[in-house]
């Protein structure tokens, strides 16, 4: 697929091919404005493509008849947490998208409390959204969608502009998500160490991807990734100069507890 | 004597409701000229707030803030003090108004009324610092590229100002790693040139590398404060503040908890990698 957001202006993606399978986390890192964040509103019809088609669940997003069920079955979640809680209380916030689709307010009620438990919510559901922290906003953004029950979710840079206390219940929302109920993750984002704990890891270059594997393929010393001009996760540069020195550690070294045990073992 | 001081402040979003949020309870803060200082402190514990106070945005309710001696409340001082203190705030891209990002970052300089030339030379060195072409500078909004840019191109528009004092609410969330590469050049080359810079960050990796001084702030009051070294020393207190270690500290602390005999507090990946490589031979030799 290609994308270009006016008729003379340049394609900002510029032939996307990728499958991404049910339950799979696909974690996608690049550049500023390489395209991840106009891939990813490829993924619910936030955006349609200029050449080319995008599918979900077999699908097409150019036809305006299927967005609504493309919707229901693709969560969205943005980077300013801000900009997307819409409720006075987090469980009026969290029950807004089930009282727009037409549920029963039993059923309203079932998916409000459904989803204010995985996330974590329970104690704070009378609480202004714009009292929560920016973790808490994030979490409650994702509890939205739970809510809705869709599949699949989308989450462009959730965790830029929270704190890394915030940061790490995010993440342990989103490996919760996949693991006790399959959902289906696509994480944009800038910090590496969220990206070594997906299934797979995609980098977008110049509205193309020019890397793609495990995050162990993806970090190996000998991975196209170097060169690019991205960063690489701290244990896996820390790593990689220990075995430049002398050491004898795998390659890559993706986290912190991977480095320590290692390094107790020499 | 300090560029700014800030003497036991206090600060109430909504004062006087039902919904009083209060973001700073007595802070208090010296600056000294070309410092580099880092506000640490996670998410509402009234980083930004404090920002806000340096350039007038924000008046304390109580205490008072004091930069280069004039009082932030004294209305006659207002004009100058923005001139003075440059802020770029956490949502920069939210205050966008001109056409191109050209004239956006000259808006500035226009307004300080400066030459057509003066202004070009300063639109075109800011644009160069943070790495936006210029030709594209010239023909793009500021609306048509991505978040990150965006974020470049609102630090650019504080810095063609040439501030005195340059305040940044979490200047590189969201920027790449080369982005963030050259933004921090950029302000390691202002304060080689007597800008007082303070940053206002939660990646404690940046703050170990750029800062001479940091405050942890909690609650909106200073918690501890001291160089890098110091306060990252006091991991119990950093992470009271909801914070994390620098990583290569990190590391090192769990190693220590491992029985690794060091006490140094790396801050640097070199640093790590120097003390590690000590160890291990000491252990080597050990066994």
């Amino acid at each position: 697929m290609v994308y270009r957001y006016g008729n003379n202006s340049n394609n900002v993606l510029n032939g996307i091919t990728a499958d991404i399978s049910r339950g799979e986390f696909v974690a996608v890192i690049g550049p500023n404005g390489s395209g991840k964040s106009t891939l990813a509103r490829h993924i619910n019809g936030l955006l349609v493509p200029s050449e080319g088609q995008v599918t979900v669940d077999g699908m097409d997003t150019r036809e305006p008849e299927s967005i609504p069920e493309i919707r229901r079955r693709v969560g969205f979640v943005f980077q300013n947490p801000d900009n997307q809680l819409v409720g006075t209380t987090v469980e009026e916030d969290i029950a807004f998208g089930p009282e727009n689709t037409g549920t029963s307010p039993e059923d309203i009620r079932e998916s409000v409390d459904f989803a204010m438990t995985v996330a974590g919510l329970r104690e704070l559901a009378g609480r202004p959204p714009h009292m929560l922290s920016g973790g808490q906003k994030q979490q409650l953004a994702i509890a939205g969608v739970v809510a809705m029950k869709t599949g699949c979710l989308v989450l462009d840079e959730p965790t830029s502009m929270i704190g890394p206390a915030g940061r790490r219940s995010v993440m342990g929302l989103l490996s919760r998500l996949k693991e006790e109920f399959n959902m289906t993750l696509v994480l944009i984002t800038h910090h590496m160490e969220e990206a070594v704990f997906a299934d797979r890891v995609m980098v977008t270059v110049e509205g193309h991807i020019a890397a793609e594997g495990t995050p162990r393929e993806v970090f190996r010393s000998t991975s196209a990734l170097y060169g690019m001009g991205l960063e690489l996760p701290g244990p896996v540069e820390l790593s990689n100069r220990l075995r430049a020195l002398g050491l004898t550690l795998p390659d890559p070294v993706l986290t912190v507890d991977e480095l320590v045990s290692c390094l107790c073992l020499l | 004597m300090p560029i700014i001081r800030m003497d036991n402040i206090w600060y109430a979003y909504n004062r006087g409701t039902p919904i009083q949020t209060n973001a700073l309870s007595g802070l208090s803060l010296a600056v000294s000229r070309g410092s580099f200082v880092a506000l640490a402190g996670h998410t509402g514990s009234g980083k930004s707030t404090v920002l806000q106070h340096l350039n007038g945005l924000l008046l304390p309710q109580k205490g008072r803030v004091l930069v280069e001696e004039a009082d932030t409340r004294d209305k006659s001082f207002r004009r100058s003090l923005w001139a003075k203190v440059g802020l770029v705030q956490q949502y920069p891209e939210r205050q966008f108004f001109e056409e191109t990002v050209f004239s956006e970052v000259a808006v500035g300089p226009n307004n300080l009324g400066l030459s057509p030339a003066e202004v070009e030379d300063r639109v075109l060195e800011a644009l160069a610092v943070v790495g936006i072409d210029r030709k594209r500078a010239r023909e793009t909004s500021p609306y048509a590229l991505s978040g990150g840019e965006q974020r470049r191109v609102a630090l650019a528009s504080v810095l063609a100002l040439r501030p005195g004092v340059l305040a940044l609410d979490e200047p590189t969330a969201g920027i790449d790693f080369m982005g963030r590469q050259r933004i921090f050049k950029a302000l390691a080359d202002l304060k080689s040139q007597g800008v007082t810079i303070i940053m206002a960050s939660h990646n404690m990796d940046d703050v170990a590398r750029m800062a001479d001084r940091v405050v942890v702030i909690k609650e909106g009051r200073a918690l501890l404060e001291g160089s890098p070294r110091q306060v990252f020393a006091s991991q119990g207190c950093v992470r009271e503040a909801g914070l994390n270690l620098p990583f290569p500290s990190e590391v090192m602390a769990r190693l220590r908890e491992k029985g690794f005999n060091t006490e140094a507090p790396a801050l640097t990946v070199d640093e790590a990698a120097e003390e590690i490589i000590k160890c291990v031979g000491a252990r080597k030799t050990a066994q």
